[in-house]
């Protein structure tokens, strides 16, 4: 796989949230808002740099028994470098992000990248997967965190974008609302990679759900059994 | 036997380096971090106290008691105390410690209450704690000359204005609706409004009880209260 394809595989077809399903918790807890799904992002984002360059560097080091909890050890320091670093030089960015990066740790995209990825790979490529992770995540947050500040409040960005909106949809503040809108999201997902492949013509459905062993209605293909 | 050395060594190894790493940056940033939290509290500090001559930040009582410490900061003008700001920390938040800051005249009427170390859920908690700004598209779009936001007023929270209406004096319990109480709580954040609420009633328990004490002390005196104040602590 060349270069271009680690960095852009994160972005969609191996979506860390979308496709993976991976670091849910922050995930539903910290989308309320675009600004929020922003700042946890970018937060991962470089968490998920530093570890995976590490790991990479240290995988033929570490050996293969004990290497979770030296890939725990090693995000932890990240995240702790990060909590410390932001509060002494950016301020403003640690007032943003100083409640998302605790939950960093608890994070499994990047335990998993590290394990899945960076523990195999080279650094060069560990550092293309963390940077198309990260921004797969940060991206899929941002839409999810906006369509949910969208339908609670009628703003994005905390600007009110259809004034006078008083009418608040507070399901959508409420984790509940950020299962619905991710369902939403892994329907429309699921729905244009299925179409996608059905053009290209590896799609076949699951017995159950395939339409040309069914008489009930008149979708599918019945060509392909003729 | 051997395998066993080499895993806990390589395990102990990489746990060293690591703590290594993070007390050299612990031992970097801790001046410049010290420092930004300063600038932070006089920031802060500016925003809920009104026009002052002197530094509040060091003319300071602190009120100890069995909880969390409860810490006075005095402006004067012209020598003569014109406001105090409280600040009040409790444990109850729903993400542990919750700091408040509540400025108040030397008669008790409070004036602003900011909150100032917090971590409350985003988007949930934070409604009860955090003063954001509400901007419209015409604020964006419209002219600069138009642009009525003064960006050194506090934007509004109306969790938090609800408690100008009074006077740490006179009242010095303050509970959320559903304990009994009088204050309204942000619905789907009780547990931080009340967190909220809990910490002003420090302040005000600590400035009721030491009132004589605070208005009359010199820079840096300390307080203790004997008994435990206690506060709306029951869930």
């Amino acid at each position: 796989m060349s270069m271009i394809k680690e960095f852009t595989k994160g972005l969609w077809q191996e979506n860390p949230v979308l496709v993976l399903l991976l670091g849910l918790c922050p995930t539903l807890a910290v989308t309320t808002g675009i600004r929020n799904g922003m700042g946890m992002g970018l937060a991962t984002l470089f968490v998920l740099l530093g570890s995976n360059v590490v790991v990479s560097l240290i995988r033929n080091i570490v050996p293969k028994k004990v290497r979770i909890p030296c890939y725990i050890v090693i995000i932890a320091t990240f995240v702790t470098l990060v909590d410390m670093l932001t509060a002494a030089y950016f301020r403003q960015l640690h007032l943003a992000l100083g409640i998302f990066i605790p939950l960093i740790v608890v994070n499994c995209t990047v335990l998993g990248r590290a394990e899945a990825f960076a523990s195999r790979h080279t650094l060069m490529r560990s550092v293309m997967d963390a940077l198309g992770m990260g921004v797969g995540f940060t991206l899929t947050l941002m839409a999810l965190g906006g369509v949910r500040e969208f339908l609670s409040g009628g703003a994005l960005f905390d600007v009110q974008l259809i004034p006078n909106w008083k009418y608040e949809f507070m399901l959508m503040t409420f984790p509940p609302g950020a299962f619905i809108a991710l369902g939403f999201f892994l329907a429309g997902m699921n729905w244009i990679s299925a179409r996608k492949a059905a053009k290209d013509g590896k799609y076949k459905a699951p017995a159950e759900m395939d339409c040309a062993h069914c008489r009930l209605c008149f979708f599918g293909d019945r060509d392909d059994e003729a | 036997m051997k395998d066993i050395l080499i895993l806990t060594l390589s395990l102990a190894g990489v746990c060293a380096i690591a703590s290594g790493v993070l007390a050299l940056a612990n031992e970097r940033t801790k001046d410049a971090r010290a420092q930004a939290a300063i600038e932070a509290k006089s920031t802060a500090l500016k925003k809920v106290l009104p026009e002052h001559t002197n530094t509040p930040l060091q003319d300071t009582v602190v009120v100890q008691n069995k909880d969390l410490d409860t810490t006075f900061y005095r402006a004067r003008r012209d020598n003569r105390i014109v406001a105090l700001a409280g600040q009040g920390a409790t444990a109850n938040g729903y993400g542990g410690l919750l700091k408040v800051l509540v400025g108040f005249d030397p008669d008790g009427t409070i004036r602003k209450v900011l909150v100032t170390e917090h971590a409350e859920t985003p988007g949930l908690g934070t409604q009860a704690t955090d003063r954001r700004t509400e901007k419209t598209l015409g604020d964006i779009l419209g002219s600069p000359e138009t642009d009525k936001h003064d960006d050194k007023a506090l934007p509004p929270n109306s969790y938090l204005d609800q408690y100008e209406q009074y006077n740490l004096l006179n009242k010095t319990t303050y509970k959320v609706k559903a304990d009994d109480g009088t204050i309204d709580a942000v619905s789907g954040a009780t547990i931080s409004s009340r967190a909220v609420a809990d910490a002003v009633t420090h302040v005000a328990k600590a400035f009721e009880t030491h009132r004589q004490t605070i208005v009359t002390a010199p820079a840096g005196e300390t307080v203790t209260t004997k008994e435990k104040t206690t506060a709306n602590t029951t869930f």
